[in-house]
């Protein structure tokens, strides 16, 4: 046996020798991971629930856009106007109010 | 049949598996990342990854699949922790050279028939071990685990590695170089 394959088979040796001396504390970690791993497979019906339940949602959901398109999608330049039109009614109120509150004053 | 549902038969094949590799991978990920607890969270991480992608699969393409997550994890913890260890490397130095002492001195508890100068050589000898595989670039270790300690052959090593047996001869000869220099007791006692 040559001097290299000498020197493998001594640190292959000392390697198995270190597996074989793994703590007990090690190896009771060790358990519990594999076992932890192993559980895992009864529970993996379940995890494709979750993305099967998410696609429908989300169909759902395009499906209510896609029927409602005009008060669901608006570009978004559209929005201020939207909001100016929705704020003129509130600012003739606030000029009606100041009317009627001078009506009222001068009616006294 | 569900592709997705593993039977009990697997199961029982696949806890056998597991347990006859655990040991090792776990050596493996110490070595590689010189923390115990790293180390077992990687073979866990394995493992699931195992089970859970790979239990269909036919019982004897576990082992490169199991090795090869098990190397992407090192990997992945060396990415992580890259910035990291650049920072605390000069502190955590010592802290690291005591964990070793500390687990060596447990490893020797179970040999009862050792003197104490025999314990204390040996425990020098795998501490010298342990720090010079660490020391290995990634690939030179991958192959030096592989090839030297779970006895594959360079085809399967290559196929675990995901590259070509010419490549696994190069990076496991010079893995062997760098271990021949820095472990010399080994090649000339």
């Amino acid at each position: 046996m040559n001097s290299n394959s000498r020197g493998e088979k001594k640190l292959r040796n000392d390697l198995h020798e270190l597996e074989n001396d793994t703590s007990s504390q090690n190896l009771f970690r060790l358990a519990q991971a594999r076992n932890n791993a192993l559980a895992q497979s009864g529970q993996s019906k379940k995890r494709l629930l979750w993305p099967a339940l998410g696609t429908s949602l989300a169909s759902v959901a395009l499906i209510a856009v896609l029927i409602n398109p005009a008060d669901q999608l608006k570009p978004a330049g559209e929005i201020s106007i939207t909001e100016v039109q929705v704020d003129e009614p509130l600012i003739e109120l606030y000029e009606d109010l100041d009317f009627y509150d001078w009506l009222a004053s001068a009616e006294t | 049949m569900d592709q997705k549902t593993t039977p009990p038969q697997t199961l029982d094949s696949m806890d056998n598996f597991l347990a006859d590799i655990e040991r090792r991978a776990f050596h493996m990920a110490k070595m590689a990342t010189g923390s115990r607890d790293d180390a077992l969270d990687i073979v866990q991480d394995a493992m699931y990854k195992l089970v859970e992608k790979y239990s269909t699969k036919p019982s004897a393409e576990w082992r490169p699949l199991f090795y090869r997550i098990l190397n992407s994890k090192i990997t992945d913890y060396y990415r992580r922790n890259a910035v990291k260890n650049r920072l605390i490397s000069l502190a955590s130095w010592g802290m690291k050279a005591d964990d070793n002492g500390a687990d060596l001195v447990d490893r020797a508890e179970g040999r009862h028939s050792d003197t104490p100068d025999q314990m204390h050589t040996r425990e020098l000898q795998i501490k010298q071990l342990t720090v010079a595989v660490k020391k290995l670039p990634g690939r030179q270790r991958e192959a030096f685990m592989l090839r030297c300690w779970d006895g594959m052959s360079t085809a399967i090593t290559a196929e675990t590695m995901g590259c070509s047996e010419g490549s696994v001869k190069t990076h496991y000869s010079r893995a062997m170089h760098s271990l021949r220099e820095t472990l010399e007791d080994y090649w000339h006692e």
